[in-house]
């Protein structure tokens, strides 16, 4: 009894939760410095030549054409008359001694010099833009050398934290930035010079320096590297760094299942999801199905509808009080997920365990997971449209497209529409909004090939589709190329390649979908030729601490081999088995095992749920039931064989329900290699059991 | 085109026991419980992980655990504490935003 008043507060609790909520203002929250690499050496360059007193050409050495000694005049082979080198011995010293010690203190107090492998990012190039830069540091050393005699004792922890922090930061404050720049400048002289006489540290490291005030001192160009990272505790403590144990790219639904998953494996974890789209994660199937089937007035704004169980729902998986802050997220006791909103990470550098966003931030992590899943697929024809053109033209993946429609539909302005596709989302779509806004609005699905979803269902199937979705009002044009597009009067206007134009308000183009996978290539980490999206293993490992999940991620699958499957279920599932593993590494991980299905409907009568590889290139075996009076539906349940084996690696059903998916499931799992197929055709519910009522479940995303 | 086969099967016939190798795909599933047999409630079950993962989770975590862990009939309720503590973190989360 207590129990049901424990779970009508848990459930009352999970309800507050879950309540309607409000779509807040995008956070911004994080600002950032840049990484600007080539630019210092020009501005610095520039700035040196108005500090100089002569006004000739000022002499710049070619890299190698110099007898670098730490303490002699450097001979250049080609003197200038006046070059504004002054070999000056006093402070030649002075800089030996102060590199002395420097090193000395490096050296004991670090262990910057031990590790062997040091990290190269490729901007060896950059050395001899330090040769010529140090010509030039020469009579500036006078200034800066009183300044940072005092700072020596300073220097010695500012040194070992100069190896340390790498990003941009925050600045703490203006004083320690001097005193880092002040030590980075005589550190990067230093380390300039020390490697010319073959004293070799582990590649230079020298730091990043944002523009504001270093327009007096000369700023020390190029990028920042770490040898190696202090303990995560200490980097963590530095107020400047970004880090979180678990970093997401990636904000939609596998993004959100592993963090779930990391959460729940380990109690404390902090988890940061970074996120291109400016929404809290949402669910994106509703926004060609039941948005359309279940929404009301309120959808175009607030993207929710009315359940079969007739409550509210919206799409959104959590309020915005989930989420802990990304400032708030390093202190946070008992961990927390955080979300940053609106910015792209566009490289993962695997060796330094960091992660790099579009505007210059970088993020520690220990585990990072690929989450970016994919991006409706750009069509030339529509791309080098006119600008007039354009703006009746739209694509359709994201919360705003739908809003678009939802709301020209709404308000009249959109009479008529056409649609360019024939696969799932297309007909889906074209079905959708011709079951909600009928006679209202003239549909027409424009595409090349033969059938919709013909690339899924074998011909047959197709067919009964094609009809269907004809009868429901939907004007198909059929193996039609378009040829051109220009806007004309109020319309925009396609040209077919039978020859007719067809004039509608608007286009929607839902042709297919490409993965984000640049990041995968910027940073170095394999992609897979055939399905695009990244390589992983069949525990969802791309490389160490790095995995992925999702529609990016091409996986081993063991019955099936390699794929890359783009639906909201393989979403949900791996990004749990993403989540999971990374939260286990080390200990016990899972392989992929549950294979992932999907849902369409695009006819009034055709409800397909498939699982495996439902492709109609294989050969395929079709169970139909008998039409009788009772049953209005047509049910069937199709097979794909293997081209190898014959095995059956895909069942697609037809308005079946039941436990039928995880029966295909099982059968798949096995390998099976079916002679009879109406036999096993029973094991599917093709007809009602006789004065038992079969319960309709449906499996909705 | 690919090989496509159809095949028809009338109803007499799909009522028919199914042969022996068939039946082990139509065994009953298992599914997680999210409450034991004995009423302590399942911490691991998927159904809790989004109230876990929430940034109040340890709190329920912490009730929970009390919950299984009670000895009073009917059971948590010497936890009601800890359940109170939870439902307020999770109504100032809200209320921030």
């Amino acid at each position: 009894m207590l129990l049901r008043a424990v779970g009508r507060q848990m459930t009352s609790v999970i309800r507050q939760q879950t309540a309607v909520r409000s779509i807040t203002m995008t956070r911004v929250a994080l600002g950032g410095g840049g990484h600007h690499h080539g630019e210092y050496k020009l501005k610095s360059l520039r700035v040196l030549y108005q500090i100089l007193p002569e006004p000739q050409p000022v002499y710049i050495p070619k890299p190698g054409s110099l007898d670098w000694t730490l303490c002699g005049n450097s001979h250049a082979k080609s003197a200038h008359p006046h070059e504004p080198h002054k070999t000056d011995v006093g402070s030649m010293v002075g800089a030996a001694v102060f590199i002395g010690l420097t090193l000395a203190a490096v050296l004991i107090k670090t262990d910057t010099f031990k590790k062997d492998e040091g990290h190269h990012h490729g901007h060896s190039a950059k050395h001899s833009a330090h040769k010529e830069e140090v010509h030039h540091e020469e009579p500036e050393e006078k200034h800066v050398e009183p300044e940072v005699d005092p700072r020596k004792p300073e220097e010695v922890i500012a040194v070992r934290e100069a190896p340390a922090a790498v990003e941009e930061p925050v600045p703490t404050t203006s004083k320690q930035e001097q005193e880092e720049k002040a030590v980075e400048e005589a550190a990067g002289t230093k380390k300039a010079e020390s490697e010319e006489t073959s004293v070799e540290p582990q590649g230079t490291t020298s730091k990043q320096e944002p523009d504001g005030t270093s327009a007096t001192e000369e700023p020390v160009p190029s990028t920042s590297k770490t040898t190696e990272e202090p303990t995560p505790s200490e980097s963590k403590q530095e107020n400047s760094t970004l880090h979180c144990e678990y970093v997401i790219i990636g904000s939609g639904t596998a993004a959100y299942y592993a963090s779930l998953a990391i959460r729940a494996k380990q109690a404390e974890a902090k988890v940061l999801m970074i996120g291109e789209e400016s929404e809290l994660p949402y669910n994106r199937p509703p926004l060609s199905k039941e948005l359309w089937w279940y929404g009301d007035e309120t959808a175009a704004s607030k993207l929710d509808y009315t359940s079969l169980s007739g409550k509210k729902r919206d799409i959104f998986y959590e309020v915005e009080g989930f989420f802990v802050s990304p400032e708030d997220i390093r202190k946070a006791p008992h961990g927390g997920v955080s979300l940053i909103r609106g910015k792209k990470a566009i490289k993962i550098c695997v060796d330094d365990k960091k992660v790099i966003l579009e505007d210059g931030t970088t993020i520690g992590y220990d585990k990072v997971l690929i989450a970016t899943g994919v991006r409706p697929k750009k069509e030339k024809v529509f791309d080098d449209a006119s600008e007039e053109a354009k703006e009746k033209i739209t694509y359709f993946h994201y919360p705003k497209d739908f809003k678009r429609v939802e709301r020209g539909l709404a308000d009249k302005s959109i009479q008529k529409l056409a649609i360019i596709g024939n696969g799932l989302l297309a007909s889906e779509l074209a079905y959708s909004i011709k079951r909600k806004y009928g006679e209202n609005v003239e549909v027409h699905q424009v595409y090349e090939q033969k059938y919709p979803a013909e690339d899924i269902l074998p011909t047959h199937l197709a067919q009964k589709s094609f009809e269907a979705i004809k009868n429901s009002g939907v004007n198909i044009r059929a193996e039609q190329r378009i040829e051109g597009v220009r806007k004309c009067c109020k319309n925009v206007v396609l040209k077919l390649s039978d020859g007719t134009e067809l004039r509608s308000d608007m286009i929607i183009v839902a042709t297919g979908e490409e993965p984000n996978s640049e990041i995968i290539e910027a940073s170095g980490l394999k992609t897979s030729e055939k399905e695009g999206g990244v390589r992983a293993d069949k525990y969802l490992k791309v490389a160490e601490n790095v995995w992925a999940a999702g529609a990016i991620a091409t996986f081993d699958d063991n019955i099936l081999g390699s794929r890359r499957i783009s639906s909201w279920e393989n979403a949900q599932v791996s990004g749990r088995l993403a989540g999971e593993n990374m939260a286990t590494a080390g200990k016990t991980e899972k392989a992929f095992w549950y294979q992932p299905s999907f849902f369409t409907k695009f006819a009034p009568h055709l409800h397909i749920n498939a699982v495996g590889q439902c492709d109609s290139t294989l050969e395929t075996v079709t169970v139909y039931a008998e039409p009788d009076g009772e049953n209005p539906l047509e049910k069937a349940v199709v097979f794909y064989k293997s081209k190898e084996n014959g095995n059956v690696v895909g069942v697609l059903l037809v308005n079946v329900f039941g436990p039928s998916l995880d029966v295909a499931r099982r059968i798949i799992d096995d390998q099976k290699k079916v002679e009879e197929f109406k036999e096993i055709a029973k094991l599917f519910p093709l007809y009602e059991p006789p004065k038992v009522e079969e319960e309709t479940n449906e499996k909705s995303p | 085109m690919s090989k496509e086969e159809i095949l028809k099967i009338p109803r007499e016939e799909f009522f028919k026991s199914v042969k022996m190798e068939y039946r082990r795909y139509f065994e009953p599933f298992e599914e997680p419980e999210s409450v034991y047999p004995d009423g302590r409630v399942n911490i691991d079950c998927p159904c809790l992980h989004s109230a876990l993962a929430h940034r109040c989770g340890y709190l329920i975590r912490q009730a929970l655990v009390c919950f299984n862990a009670s000895k009073t009939t009917p059971r948590g309720m010497d936890c009601e504490k800890e359940f109170m503590t939870h439902a307020i973190c999770t109504e100032e989360a809200k209320s921030q935003n």
